[in-house]
């Protein structure tokens, strides 16, 4: 009766929470990480987007006990991950950012030494995924491709059946072909068992298609911390001509949508806003001087550059 | 421990080339026969190179290991492949040290497997001139230990670079310098009788390799489980255990190195060598310690008063009234000439810097103003009357080596032969010359000779006028200026003792046909026509002659054994011979004179004075050294506890 209680309390749980986490290098001044606190709920697929430095990795390291924060705390199914890690990893798959695995073990050797230490794994599930992505199961490690490697690293981490997958930037320099591989693996995955994903990564358009919430990070602060069809649901970007009224400023007119970037155009004015709605849309386009109003939606990919000011890869916007 | 095998096999299957690589050096030379320089001693050179190669593997791969294991990981961010798997810290620090340690020696003994198999284990045993297991696996295992450690800890410290590494270079510098000044007081203070060998190398190699190895274990453990994959975190982890765990192991063992070193004369457990100065009431003893292991001090102590210095001393001399003593003491890792005033309430060591060598004589004047060192055949004398800095009064180079040096009076060096005993000093030797230096006059007179068939040992009188020689039951009186024999004291007593005594007077005590025998010679006999009186003290194997407690009375112990036991200690019986009549009577049991050694610490010997209080001293059998008043037969114990 008590685990059963225990088990539905933690059911309730958030997989993932950082609480107040605080991160600071050596003699570094400005902290890497500025109190981040987040949570993802169970079966939910988290992207935590940021361009390179913005802090993703150090998140990582610290949400899987790898790290000790300065300050602050990572829990895993509800337990402190610094002091609990070994077991919680139990539950989890990690693909890290850069491939970690010793580089003369084959794929298929690192199947062998990980059914050795997981209470629960499916290496053949490893071998059809590695057919399946054409990387060669006897090749050492170190002698794959990037991209090989990243794949080997999501077989692995998806043999333990986890609850939790924590992918940081798997996908970075991949080519477009194994980063569509890597994708297509990780959405059947999802589909298959609805586990539940924290993923960094600055590829907005792959993760786009499966993320039900997002972050932005940036210089180590959270921008923004959002159900994905909420956010997109109150960001558009506006195009109207405007004729200027003697009793209103330029651009007053845009109060009502908290616009983030207005830029004046030679046909009229182009505006991306955070705080759309239909009801909103109607009564502006009703507006004197508004005219040819339109409105269209965001990919997620322009919601960030507006939002942090520059493209994930890193390219001031 | 799964997960430390899972660990540590991974380790081992990822260098498993290097096991064939040692099976390889390790097979090689079974084929040293067919080199046809090496035929004659294949066997040899076989066990030889192999015990090379073994050797260098054995400390060789630690290093290499201990330095790329576990920090190459952190470095190259590689560890964080461990620790995103359902792996305890622990593990994966054990069992990347159980499978480095398990490589190391794996290969190591794999270097020798073939040899071993070829010729089994006579190839390698200390008979062969090669291996003792038990020492060897002893010393290897906890060795190779230390060795993969010591480079995982430098290798941390050069490659993880934070800060740490600049107050890593000094601590390690401090505690390095610490720990030899610690360890080095304590077998200076003979807190470890190294010399004694009462523990087999093997243990010893235990004892200094294991605080050190659970020091670093416990250093790269915390290491590793609290900075994980962060390298900064990691190595500040690392030092911080390190200097904190070193510290305090380095608090206990500075207090027992204070403990072992701060002690007074009255810590002594028992005196095991006693030196008496001629005249007055210092003494310098030397023996055990209350619990302090086996560690021994050295005092200058006065019997009056109590008052006492601690000093490690190895040759002393004193004036003649006894208040000024010189003596080698350590000084800047060098044995220089210390002068001292004993009745000075200060009492400060003046350092000569004269060096000395081992086998090197000092002296000191009657007033004790002026010294005097005779090394080899270099005889060198000192003004030390009121100066830190001795001044430089004479050097001299003799044609051959001085054995004793002594002041006959102030201006005086009496120098007299050095005891030889090896081939080409036998009867067919030159004579030893005896010669008097002059430091006022700076001259050199030779004022005699002495027929080296005559002696093995030379002993002076205090005053300089007699020579006394021995060679095995043969003890003669020389004059002590020219040499001239003036009567042959003994040739039937095994190992005669002779003492001056007051009024001109001697005597020479020894065991003859398990009888002991004191011969007395008084003023005006001691000729070669003149026959002593003879004294028969009754059976004994062993005799000690001490001074002349009072006027004329001589104390003499007597032992039935030999040997020197516990049984023998407690069976000496002390008597009192009166010289002028050859009365005998009954002492306590159990005491010997103080000065027994005085025959081998100095080339002088005590002065022929009555009642002095070195002549009151004794040693019980449980070796206290204790004041006993020869007219009352009361005694009081100054030094030393019961057994």
């Amino acid at each position: 009766m008590i685990r059963s209680d225990s088990h539905s309390q933690e059911f309730s749980l958030p997989v993932v929470e950082v609480r107040r986490l605080l991160v600071r290098y050596g003699g570094n001044p400005s902290p890497t990480l500025e109190e981040i606190s987040l949570s993802v709920p169970r079966g939910s697929v988290y992207a935590l987007l940021g361009r390179n430095g913005a802090g993703k990795s150090s998140l990582v390291r610290c949400l899987l006990g790898q790290q000790k924060p300065t300050a602050g705390s990572c829990f895993l199914f509800g337990e402190d991950v610094w002091k609990h890690r070994a077991r919680l990893m139990a539950r989890i798959g990690v693909v890290p950012e850069d491939p970690d695995a010793p580089p003369s073990m084959t794929a298929r050797q690192l199947s062998a030494f990980c059914a050795r230490i997981y209470p629960a794994w499916d290496a053949p599930s490893v071998e059809s995924c590695l057919a399946r992505f054409e990387v060669p199961a006897g090749t050492p490690y170190g002698s794959l491709s990037k991209g090989q490697r990243a794949l080997v690293a999501l077989a692995l981490a998806l043999a333990s059946s986890p609850e939790l997958l924590v992918l940081d930037d798997p996908t970075l320099g991949l080519d477009a072909v194994a980063r569509r591989a890597f994708f297509d693996e990780l959405v059947g995955e999802l589909a298959d068992r609805g586990t539940t994903v924290l993923l960094t990564s600055h590829d907005l358009a792959g993760v786009e298609s499966m993320a039900t919430r997002v972050g932005f990070l940036k210089g180590g602060r959270l921008l923004l911390d959002e159900d994905l069809e909420t956010l997109k649901a109150r960001f558009r970007r506006l195009r109207y001509a405007n004729e200027q009224t003697e009793d209103r400023e330029y651009g007053q007119e845009l109060s009502a949508f908290d616009a983030v970037k207005v830029k004046v155009r030679g046909w009229g004015v182009e505006a991306i806003v955070s705080n759309y709605g239909d009801e909103a849309f109607t009564r502006f386009s009703a507006l004197e001087g508004v005219v040819d109003a339109e409105a269209s939606a965001l990919s997620l990919e322009e919601i960030f550059i507006a939002v942090a000011g520059e493209t994930p890869a890193g390219r001031n916007a | 421990m799964r997960a430390t095998l899972a660990v540590a096999a991974r380790e081992i299957a990822e260098r498993k080339v290097l096991f064939l690589g040692a099976l390889v050096l390790g097979i090689l030379p079974l084929f040293f026969p067919l080199i046809p320089g090496l035929r004659g001693n294949s066997r040899d050179a076989r066990t030889v190179a192999v015990l090379l190669v073994t050797a260098a593997i054995a400390v060789g791969f630690p290093l290499a290991l201990g330095a790329t294991i576990l920090v190459s990981d952190i470095a190259q961010k590689r560890l964080a492949f461990y620790f995103s798997r359902p792996l305890p810290s622990g593990s994966i620090w054990a069992g990347k040290l159980l499978g480095a340690l398990l490589i190391s020696a794996g290969c190591a003994l794999l270097t020798m497997a073939p040899v071993f198999l070829v010729e089994s284990a006579g190839a390698f045993s200390s008979d062969a001139g090669g291996l003792n297991w038990r020492v060897f696996l002893a010393l290897a295992l906890p060795g190779v230990l230390v060795l993969f450690l010591a480079a995982h800890a430098a290798a941390s410290m050069a490659r993880l670079r934070s800060r740490w590494i600049v107050i890593d270079f000094f601590l390690t510098v401090f505690f390095a310098v610490l720990f030899w000044f610690l360890l080095r007081s304590l077998v200076v203070a003979g807190f470890w009788d190294i010399s004694a060998m009462t523990h087999p190398p093997d243990w010893v190699a235990w004892w200094l390799f294991l605080p050190l190895a659970a020091v670093l274990l416990v250093a790269s453990y915390v290491q590793i489980a609290s900075g994980r994959t962060d390298a900064a975190r990691s190595h500040g982890a690392l030092s911080a255990t390190l200097w904190v765990v070193l510290t305090l192991l380095a608090l206990p063992l500075g207090g027992l190195a204070w403990w072992v070193n701060a002690v007074t004369p009255k810590d002594l457990t028992s005196i095991e060598e006693i030196q008496l100065a001629p005249r007055g009431s210092w003494v310098r003893v030397r023996g055990g310690l209350r619990l302090r292991g086996s560690a021994k001090a050295s005092f200058f102590y006065d019997t009056e008063t109590g008052r006492s210095m601690k000093r490690r001393t190895q040759k002393l001399d004193t004036s003649a009234d006894g208040k000024r003593a010189a003596y080698t003491g350590v000084s800047e890792r060098k044995w220089t000439i210390h002068v001292m005033a004993l009745d000075s309430t200060e009492a400060p060591a003046i350092d000569t810097h004269v060096e000395m060598g081992p086998l090197a004589q000092l002296a000191l004047s009657p007033s004790g103003r002026r010294l005097a060192t005779a090394d080899g055949a270099t005889v060198a004398a000192y003004d030390v009357a009121d100066s830190v800095n001795p001044k430089h009064i004479a050097l001299f180079r003799l044609p051959g080596d001085v054995g004793g040096i002594v002041f006959v009076d102030e201006d005086t060096i009496r120098l007299f032969p050095r005891f030889e005993n090896g081939p080409g000093h036998g009867k067919n030797a030159e004579p030893s010359r005896i010669a008097n230096l002059s430091l006022s006059s700076k001259k050199l007179l030779m004022t005699g000779a002495l027929d080296r068939s005559l002696f093995s040992l030379v002993r002076l009188s205090a005053d300089g006028r007699f020579l006394v020689a021995s060679r095995g039951k043969r003890l003669t009186l020389h004059d002590g200026r020219t040499g001239v024999l003036l009567a042959t004291l003994s040739e039937d007593l095994e190992s005669p003792k002779l003492r001056f005594l007051s009024g001109d007077r001697l005597v020479v005590a020894g065991v003859a046909n398990g009888k002991a025998v004191l011969k007395i010679f008084l003023e005006g006999e001691m000729t070669e026509s003149a026959p002593p009186r003879l004294v028969d003290m009754g059976p004994a194997t062993s005799l000690i002659l001490g001074g002349e407690v009072a006027a004329g009375r001589v104390a003499v112990a007597l032992n039935p054994f030999r040997r020197n036991d516990e049984r023998a200690q407690r069976a000496w019986k002390l008597a009192f011979v009166d010289v002028a009549t050859g009365a005998v009577s009954s002492g306590p049991d159990g005491l010997v004179p103080a000065d027994q050694f005085s025959w081998w610490f100095s080339p002088t010997l005590p002065p022929a004075e009555s009642g002095s209080p070195a002549s009151g001293l004794f040693l019980d059998a449980s070796s206290r050294l204790v004041r006993l008043d020869p007219a009352t037969g009361a005694q009081t114990v100054l030094l030393g506890r019961s057994k």
